[in-house]
């Protein structure tokens, strides 16, 4: 191939290129010094040559008929639909899916400190009942709890990250309710408290979790659709 | 080619008017029922996908804004062309039915051109049916590029535009495609004989 290429520095699309008058000025000019002397690329010109000629001189046939629309075609196709296409949704859920993530990571980052954050005011949602196990497992006295937290979180996020399928529709009302976690300076909770905020929050941050991998997935698919 | 007057005209096209837009067909539709049949290679499939892409050109008119004219409405050609030969790829059976291939290949040969030249007259019959018959066998994106091309006449760039790719994959498809039908007319000397010299040796 490369004694090939030496004795041939020009290739098919070089002499297809040169052609159609397509190859800058230096290019045009090697390639044509080549063909000068090499018999198989000036055959292959020739004949590159004759089978765009040949085309060229395919007769032209006339529309069998007149393809002018009558009113009747659009009625039925509006102009509008067609490029309105995915109209605002995109930006709505795309806006959706960075806030949620947001908030979602505000919460981690909440459930990652000392445990002293606030609490969300964030309704527990059902959604996340691994979570919520696994926490169960792990619930013990309000020492150990920071650890437990901290190494409990990582799973919030698989959990998230898992589960767009069982969300068909990223539902707009969990983020309306759980996105702005009421900053309520709190006291130290007691130790059962404290346990229903844990979860709470991680509830909370799982569920946003899931409406923002939602509204990509939800997102993704209408684009999908659309083309 | 006819071009309509396009400022003025393209406005009212961009509204919506659809005698503006029957103008615009009017211009252009000889050029898309070309394109169409030699993609297609049969009358039916051709006036089938050039309908609809007319229709589908109407309703995607606010697409047109700033774009050239032509590039624009043979790309939405070239994908009811596409769009046509995949619904045959997936129930090929059927369109082998409905297409007899006899009809398909020697029907728009026929077309009478008073002002032809001793070699187009070569190419009327057998040998422009066989030529047809070729190109059918390329790959869709080459076949594209060479009837854009070779028949159509459009610029590297316009064929870019209509095929929403790059000049440079436009070459490379236009010079494999030729390469292609270089090779088969190479391979049936005795038909193509008036096209090309038989030689011995080539790359």
């Amino acid at each position: 191939m490369t004694l090939f290429w030496r004795r041939h520095p020009v290739r098919d699309e070089d002499l297809s290129a040169l052609l159609d008058g397509a190859l800058d000025v230096a290019r045009r000019a090697r390639v044509e010094a080549h063909v000068e002397t090499c018999d198989a690329c000036r055959v292959a010109l020739d004949e590159l040559r004759a089978v765009r000629v040949a085309l060229a001189a395919l007769p032209r046939a006339q529309a069998p008929r007149s393809f002018a629309l009558r009113p009747a075609d659009v009625e039925a196709a509006p102009v509008p639909p067609a490029p309105a296409g995915l109209g605002r949704a995109p930006a709505l859920l795309g806006g959706l899916a960075m806030v949620s993530f947001v908030a979602f990571f505000v919460l981690l980052g909440v459930d990652l400190s000392d445990g002293s954050g606030e609490p969300s005011a964030g309704p527990g949602v059902s959604t996340a009942s691994g979570v919520e196990e696994q926490y169960d497992a792990a619930g013990g006295d309000g020492e150990e709890r920071d650890d437990n937290a901290a190494e409990l979180s990582p799973p919030t996020e698989v959990t998230a990250g898992e589960e767009p399928a069982d969300l068909p529709d990223p539902v707009a009302p969990d983020a309306g309710d759980a996105a702005p976690p009421a900053e309520e300076p709190i006291r130290r909770a007691s130790d059962p408290d404290d346990d229903a905020y844990w979860r709470a929050a991680e509830a909370a941050a799982a569920a946003l979790g899931l409406v923002a991998v939602g509204s990509l997935a939800l997102v993704w698919w209408r684009r999908r659709v659309a083309s | 080619m006819a071009e309509p007057a396009e400022a003025e005209t393209l406005d009212r096209i961009l509204e919506g008017d659809l005698n503006a837009f029957n103008d615009l067909i009017a211009a252009e539709q000889h050029r898309v029922y070309n394109l169409c049949l030699r993609m297609l290679g049969s009358p039916q499939a051709a006036e089938d996908a050039c309908q609809e892409a007319f229709i589908a050109a109407y309703r995607n008119v606010r697409t047109l804004r700033g774009g050239n004219v032509r590039s624009w409405l043979m790309r939405i050609a070239s994908n009811a062309c596409i769009d046509e030969l995949r619904r045959r790829r997936r129930r090929p059976q059927a369109s082998l039915d409905a297409t007899p291939e006899g009809e398909d290949e020697g029907t728009p040969m026929q077309v009478a051109d008073p002002a032809a030249g001793p070699e187009e007259l070569a190419l009327r019959g057998e040998v422009g049916a066989a030529l047809q018959a070729e190109l059918l066998r390329l790959p869709d994106d080459q076949r594209l590029a060479v009837v854009l091309s070779d028949i159509e006449g459009l610029s590297y760039d316009e064929i870019a535009g209509a095929m929403a790719t790059s000049v440079g994959t436009v070459k490379s498809r236009i010079s494999r495609g030729r390469a292609r039908l270089r090779e088969a007319v190479r391979a049936r000397p005795e038909l193509f004989s008036g096209l090309v010299r038989p030689t011995q040796g080539g790359r």
